[in-house]
This record gives C-alpha cells, sequence and structure tokens, in this order.
C-alpha cells in the first residue's frame, strides 16, 4: 500500500477516535446530569446526527477521490 | 403510583438531595446568553460553505486540488474543522444548560458546570440565609 494513503487512513482513524472519546465523554455528562423531560438528548442526538454526516461525507469523498470519480 | 407523562416525575436532581426533599424551581440562564456566547461558531461553520458559493472554488481548485493527496489532505482538514466545531459546540452548550440554580423546600443549590471536565455544586439551606442582593449588567441582561 501506498504511504501516502495508509498516512490518510490513519489521520482519518485517529480523528474519528479522538472524536469518539469526546462523544463518549459528553455521553456519560448527558446519562448524569439530564433530567426528566429536559433537552440534552435531544441536542446530544442532533450533535451524534452531525457527526455522523460529517464522518459519513469525509469517507465518502475520499472513497471517491481514490476510486477516481473526482478529477 | 403511575404518572401520567407529563406530569413532572420527582427524582433526586442534585448530589445530597433528601428522598423527601421537593424542588420547586429548576432555572438557568436565559437561551439568549447562550445564542450570544455562540454566535462565533456559527460564523465559523457558515464560512467555508460562504467561501466556497462566493468562488474561492476555482482558487483553491487551482491551489490545492491539483491531485489525490492533496484532495485527501483537504478533507481530512475539512473533517477535524467541522467535527471540532461540533464538539466545542456541544462542550460550550453542557456548559450552559448544566448550570442549574435548583430551589428545593430545604434550601438554594447552585450547580456550576465550569467546562467539560469542572463541576461545582454549592448549597445554602434558607436558615442560613441573612442578605440578599442582586446585580445585573449588559443590555441583554437587562432586558431579557
Amino acid at each position: 500500500m501506498d504511504i501516502a494513503i495508509l498516512l490518510v487512513i490513519l489521520a482519518f482513524t485517529f480523528i474519528v477516535i479522538i472524536s469518539g472519546f469526546f462523544t463518549v465523554a459528553l455521553f456519560y455528562h448527558v446519562k448524569r446530569y439530564s433530567f426528566v423531560g429536559d433537552a440534552s438528548k435531544r441536542v446530544f442526538s442532533i450533535y451524534i446526527m452531525s457527526c455522523i454526516i460529517i464522518i459519513s461525507i469525509a469517507l465518502m469523498l475520499l472513497i471517491l477521490n481514490h476510486t477516481g470519480a473526482i478529477s | 403510583m403511575r404518572y401520567p407523562r407529563f406530569v413532572y416525575i420527582p427524582q433526586a436532581v442534585f448530589a445530597n438531595q433528601k428522598d423527601d426533599e421537593r424542588i420547586f424551581v429548576v432555572a438557568r440562564r436565559h437561551a439568549i446568553d447562550f445564542v450570544i456566547s455562540s454566535w462565533a461558531l456559527v460564523i465559523l461553520v457558515i464560512a467555508p460553505i460562504f467561501v466556497f458559493s462566493l468562488g474561492a472554488k476555482s482558487i483553491l481548485q487551482s491551489v490545492i486540488f491539483t491531485d489525490v493527496l492533496s484532495r485527501d489532505i483537504t478533507v481530512i482538514f475539512f473533517l477535524l474543522y467541522f467535527l471540532m466545531l461540533a464538539i466545542i459546540f456541544m462542550t460550550s452548550w453542557i456548559g450552559y444548560y448544566y448550570n442549574l440554580l435548583i430551589i428545593s423546600e430545604e434550601g438554594i443549590i447552585e450547580v456550576a458546570q465550569k467546562g467539560l471536565f469542572n463541576r461545582e455544586i454549592y448549597e445554602v439551606l434558607f436558615d442560613q440565609i441573612e442578605d440578599v442582593s442582586y446585580h445585573t449588567h449588559g443590555f441583554f441582561k437587562h432586558y431579557v
């Protein structure tokens, strides 16, 4: 495998893992300190959805870039 | 006893709450305070989209979109950028939303959430209160 592609995959994985670490910390706060009926879980679900969309778009762009669809 | 869904269900809200201690008010800062403090984040989210729509795409194409690796680096950069913004937004939202003033039948409890990993709880019983004063500062804090 090309070293440049390997570095890109490593960078992508590293960023996703760091983001996952912060997401777990945020989930801990929401789980522990939220009340019945407050907006914590809704805002956290919006955050999770936006993170999934960002990561999905980035992954899709990387795959398209390496399949030659983007030139 | 079964409660309907719309009824407030009493539950333990803070650390030293007694089993039968009722809570009357759970208050936090006005939402406008959070909106004002997070306006920079909104600008940082909109700015790349705005710059691209203004025609900077062609400039970027000529500068960095030249080969596969540079496009990869650009994608990784924007992934990092938008994920950082999402994390900063959520952290500041937790800082806003979990700063609470709780009035129970025993006293007043202030929960101060400073960032993500710093949380302080101050409790004052009604018997200990001797003097009450308040202070408002700034345009929005005065009128909202």
